[in-house]
C-alpha cells in the first residue's frame, strides 16, 4: 500500500506519536499516539496489498480471533484515510 | 489507537483549549523531566514599537547587546531539543517574521516533526508569505490584534496602516483553513476597543484569548520591577470581568461566579499557564504550579535558555553548555523556586493568576513579599464577580 509521505513518526517519552507535515495539517490539525498494534500496521503497510494481508500477519504475530483482528485493522485503516495517510 | 483529532471541529472551538492527549503528554513530561514543549524566541526587533511590551528592543539595543543566533544554530538547537523530548515549539519575537531568514528556520524545524505555533503581529503576512504558509501552514497561530483602528494602532503600536495589513491577514488565514487564535493585550490605548475587538474576531471566524494583566517589561530593564505601561489594577480586574461577561455564555459565568462565590478554584482552560494536575498545595511556601521548567522552556534571542519568557532568571547559556545541560540545569533551577507563603497561605489564592514569574516581576524576588498589583487586582476581580453573582440570583430568584 502506497504512503503518503506527509507524517512523521515520533518516539517521545516510550511513546510513538504520528505527527502531521506539510498542508496537511489543515485537515488534521492534532496527532496521533499509536500503540503497539498501531506501530506494527504502519510498518508493515508499505510491503502488503490489501487489509486482509494485514490481518493474516496479525494473527501470525499476535494470539487474537480474526474477527477482533479484522475490526482493529478496518478501524486503524478508516482513521489512516481519514487523515489522509494513505 | 488515541487520539486528539479535532478535524470535524471548527477552529473557534478548537484554538484556544489544548486537546486532552496534550495535557496527557504534558503530565507525562512533568513526571520525567522531559522538555515536551519550548520556545524559540528569534529576535528581540519588532516592526511595531507596542507600549507595554516585555522583550522589544531596537536594532541598535539589539546589537549593542549581542548576536542574534543565526538560521544554523536555531536549527543545530532545535536538532538537540527533538533527541531530548521536545515535540511542541514556539516562534515568536519580537517579531518572529522581520527575520529574512524565517521560512529556512520554519521549514527546517517543521521537518523534524515538530508542532509549531507562530506568533506574530500579522502586519507582515503579505501574499507571498500568505501563500507560503497556506501550504506549509503551523499547527496554530497566534496573532495579535491592537485594536480596531488605525488610529489604535498608531497610538498604541506606533505604527500606521498595521491595522488594515493584520485584518487583511486574519481574513486570508481563516479563508486557507489555517488555525489561529487572536491575542488582545488591554491596555489604557486600546480599552475602548475591546468590544471592537472581540466583534471583529467574531467577525472573521476566530477565538479572541484577552489579557487584561501585563508583566512589567524586566527582561528590558531591572529599573521597571513593578511598574509598567498598563491598567491599574482595579481597572484590569474590570477588564477581565468584561471579558467574562462578554464572552461566556450565561451558563459558564454562572459556574465561574458560583465558584468564586463558594471560595473554589477557578479553572480557565484558555489560560495557557494552567497548573499541571500533579501540583499540589504546599506549606509555608510552595514550588512554581505550571509547566515552565518541569517541562517546558524558553530559549531568546541570544541564546540563554530560561524556564518562562517572562522570567530574567535562572537563566544559563545554551549555547555553552549545549541543549541538554542546559535544559538539566534550568529544571535544577526551577525545582528551588519558592513562591512567597503569602501567597500560599492567601485565602483569595483560588481566584488569582499569580505565578513565580508574576511575583519575580512585580517584586523582584520570587520568594519575597506578595505582588500587591496582582492582590489588588485578585480582590477587586473577587468583589466585582461576587456583585454580578447576588445581582443574578437575587433576579432568579424574584423570577421564581
Amino acid at each position: 500500500m502506497k504512503l503518503k509521505n506527509n507524517y512523521i513518526i515520533r518516539e517521545i517519552m516510550g511513546d510513538t506519536i504520528l505527527v502531521p507535515l506539510g498542508d496537511h495539517i489543515l485537515q488534521f490539525n492534532g496527532l496521533i499516539i499509536l500503540n503497539e498494534l498501531g506501530v506494527f500496521i504502519l510498518k508493515l503497510l508499505p510491503d502488503v496489498e490489501s487489509e486482509s494481508e494485514i490481518v493474516e500477519k496479525i494473527l501470525l504475530e499476535y494470539e487474537v480471533d480474526r474477527e477482533t483482528a479484522e475490526a482493529d485493522v478496518s478501524e486503524f485503516m478508516e482513521k489512516l484515510r481519514e487523515i489522509e495517510i494513505i | 489507537m488515541e487520539t486528539n483529532q479535532n478535524t470535524k471541529a471548527p477552529s473557534t472551538l478548537r484554538s484556544g483549549v489544548e486537546p486532552p492527549l496534550l495535557n496527557y503528554l504534558y503530565s507525562k513530561a512533568s513526571r520525567t523531566a522531559t522538555p515536551l514543549s519550548g520556545t524559540f524566541e528569534l529576535t528581540p526587533r519588532c516592526n511595531f514599537d507596542c507600549k507595554m511590551c516585555y522583550v522589544h528592543l531596537t536594532k541598535g539595543e539589539q546589537t549593542s547587546i549581542g548576536r542574534e543566533l543565526d538560521a544554523s544554530k536555531w536549527l543545530a538547537i532545535g536538532e538537540e531539543a527533538c533527541k531530548n523530548g521536545m515535540l511542541m515549539l514556539l516562534l515568536t519575537g519580537g517579531e518572529p517574521l522581520l527575520r529574512p531568514d524565517f521560512k529556512e528556520i520554519y521549514l527546517g524545524l517543521k521537518k523534524m516533526g515538530l508542532m509549531i505555533s507562530i506568533n506574530s503581529n500579522g502586519s507582515l503576512l503579505d501574499d507571498d508569505m500568505l501563500s507560503f504558509f497556506k501550504h506549509n501552514p503551523p499547527y496554530k497561530f497566534n496573532i495579535s490584534l491592537y485594536g480596531s483602528s488605525e488610529d489604535t494602532y498608531k497610538s498604541l503600536c506606533g505604527v500606521p496602516g498595521g491595522f488594515e495589513k493584520t485584518v487583511h491577514a486574519l481574513r486570508t488565514l481563516k479563508e486557507y483553513g489555517v488555525t489561529v487564535k487572536i491575542n488582545c493585550s488591554i491596555t489604557n490605548y486600546n480599552k475602548s476597543d475591546f468590544e471592537g475587538i472581540l466583534d471583529l474576531g467574531n467577525d472573521i471566524g476566530f477565538n479572541v484569548q484577552s489579557a487584561a494583566y501585563m508583566f512589567p517589561a524586566i527582561r528590558r530593564s531591572r529599573d521597571l520591577i513593578g511598574t509598567g505601561n498598563r491598567l491599574s489594577s482595579k481597572e484590569a480586574a474590570e477588564m477581565k470581568l468584561r471579558a467574562n461577561l462578554i464572552q461566556l455564555t450565561d451558563e459558564r459565568f454562572m459556574k465561574l461566579a458560583t465558584a468564586v462565590h463558594e471560595g473554589k478554584r477557578v479553572i480557565d482552560e484558555n489560560n495557557e499557564c494552567l497548573d499541571l494536575p500533579t501540583a499540589q498545595e504546599e506549606t509555608p511556601t510552595e514550588h512554581i504550579r505550571c509547566r515552565a521548567g518541569k517541562c517546558t522552556f524558553w530559549i531568546t534571542w541570544d541564546g540563554r535558555m530560561l524556564p518562562c519568557g517572562m522570567m530574567e532568571v535562572p537563566s544559563v547559556s545554551v549555547l555553552e553548555l549545549g541543549f541538554k545541560e542546559a535544559w538539566r540545569r534550568t529544571h535544577e533551577n526551577t525545582l528551588n523556586i519558592y513562591m512567597p507563603p503569602k501567597c500560599t497561605s492567601c485565602d483569595k489564592r483560588f481566584a488569582c493568576d499569580v505565578c513565580a514569574a508574576g511575583c519575580y516581576a512585580e517584586t523582584g524576588s520570587f520568594c519575597g513579599e506578595a505582588p500587591e498589583y496582582i492582590c489588588s487586582m485578585t480582590e477587586e476581580y473577587i468583589r466585582l464577580v461576587e456583585a454580578e453573582y447576588q445581582k443574578r440570583t437575587a433576579t432568579g430568584a424574584s423570577a421564581e
